[in-house]
């Protein structure tokens, strides 16, 4: 069972250990890959294998216009990633609360179905996420703008024509990464994000684990946990930025299991 | 089995794609075959689907770190499965 509908769009899913929702004991862990070129793969190699060696039931799955999963030409807003993650633990029959480890815009995603289905996260891991609050929306514009002028000074034929040199690998990640970017509502949706109000995360209950590279990229984030998420322990992963996940993988595989175990045995 | 493993390579990247290609032990994913990460996940998938579950590709990427799943080559997906289903 690896592709699955919700929320109407087709998403590919890989299921670890799947235990039936009568028998199901512990929280599900749901990993939440980050935005652009990333998918699943990245949580794959990394976090989830270990993760499922435990025995935890781990549900990893391509974000929608991502990896192997549908691009439909619309539906990027913020609303629609957390109703797709709904409709994805609909479908699953999962019920209960879920650990949701989320990376990048992953850990955004995590953050904001918890301020909307508190009753549906049982704890959150937080890998290098931004903040959807105020400014938020502003940043991703701004980085959108910073690409744009890239590829117009190169020229888009130009560009074409270089990423061409490369092998077939390259050519379908930037391939894939262009429609989603130029003939979606991608940006767009991305852009008019709403933010939540900073109450709301500040009334999150559940446990919040944190990592973030020391070279991190995203803007003031221990301002903002301290702000928002006071409760959350924060690790500082030294000597890397904002793909700590996959620069310093065994740091972060580890914070993770430990993590869980911690959970498990409250 | 590396027929096995080949068939199922074929089916993710297209029969076509492989025409030029042969694929032996020592073929490597990432710089012969250019396979994506999310295809190789699929690869993975698919292979449990076809041994049952005692092919256990998470697990067996939890004991390697990137660079060696980066470098794999199909003979020691072949050697795992051959391991794994003994």
């Amino acid at each position: 069972m690896s592709e699955i509908v919700a929320n109407g769009v087709r998403l590919h899913v890989q299921h670890l250990n799947p235990v039936p929702a009568s028998a199901r004991a512990k929280p599900p862990v749901v990993f939440l890959h980050g935005l652009g070129m990333d998918n699943m793969a990245s949580f794959y190699y990394t976090v989830a294998g270990a993760v499922a060696k435990t025995g935890a039931e781990a549900v990893l799955y391509d974000l929608r216009g991502h990896g192997d999963s549908e691009r439909p030409r619309t539906g990027y807003t913020m609303e629609d990633s957390i109703a797709d993650l709904g409709g994805l633990l609909d479908a699953l029959d999962i019920t209960v609360p879920v650990h949701l480890i989320g990376n990048s815009y992953g850990g955004t995603i995590a953050l904001d179905f918890a301020v909307e289905y508190p009753h549906r996260v049982a704890g959150i891991v937080l890998i290098e996420a931004h903040f959807n609050v105020e400014g938020w929306a502003e940043q991703i514009a701004a980085e959108r703008e910073r690409v744009a002028l890239v590829v117009a000074e190169m020229g888009e034929e130009n560009l074409q024509a270089w990423i061409r040199r490369f092998g077939r690998k390259v050519v379908r990640m930037m391939d894939a990464l262009s429609d989603l970017a130029n003939h979606t509502s991608f940006y767009p949706d991305l852009t008019k994000a709403r933010p939540i109000e900073r109450d709301r995360l500040r009334a999150l209950t559940c446990p919040i684990r944190a990592v973030y590279g020391e070279r991190s990229d995203v803007p003031d984030y221990e301002k903002q946990l301290h702000d928002l998420l006071p409760h959350a322990t924060l690790t500082v992963v030294p000597e890397v930025g904002h793909s700590v996940l996959m620069d310093a993988t065994p740091q972060v595989r580890e914070i993770v299991v430990d993590w869980l175990a911690s959970q498990c045995a409250v | 089995m590396l027929e096995v493993v080949r068939a199922i390579i074929a089916q993710i990247v297209g029969e076509e794609y492989l025409l030029d290609l042969q694929i032996a032990m020592d073929t490597s994913f990432e710089d012969d075959l250019e396979m994506e990460s999310i295809e190789f996940v699929k690869l993975g998938a698919r292979l449990t689907e076809h041994y049952g579950g005692n092919v256990d590709f998470a697990a067996f990427l939890a004991d390697l770190d990137l660079d060696q799943i980066i470098e794999m080559r199909v003979g020691t997906v072949v050697d795992y499965i051959v391991d794994a289903t003994a």
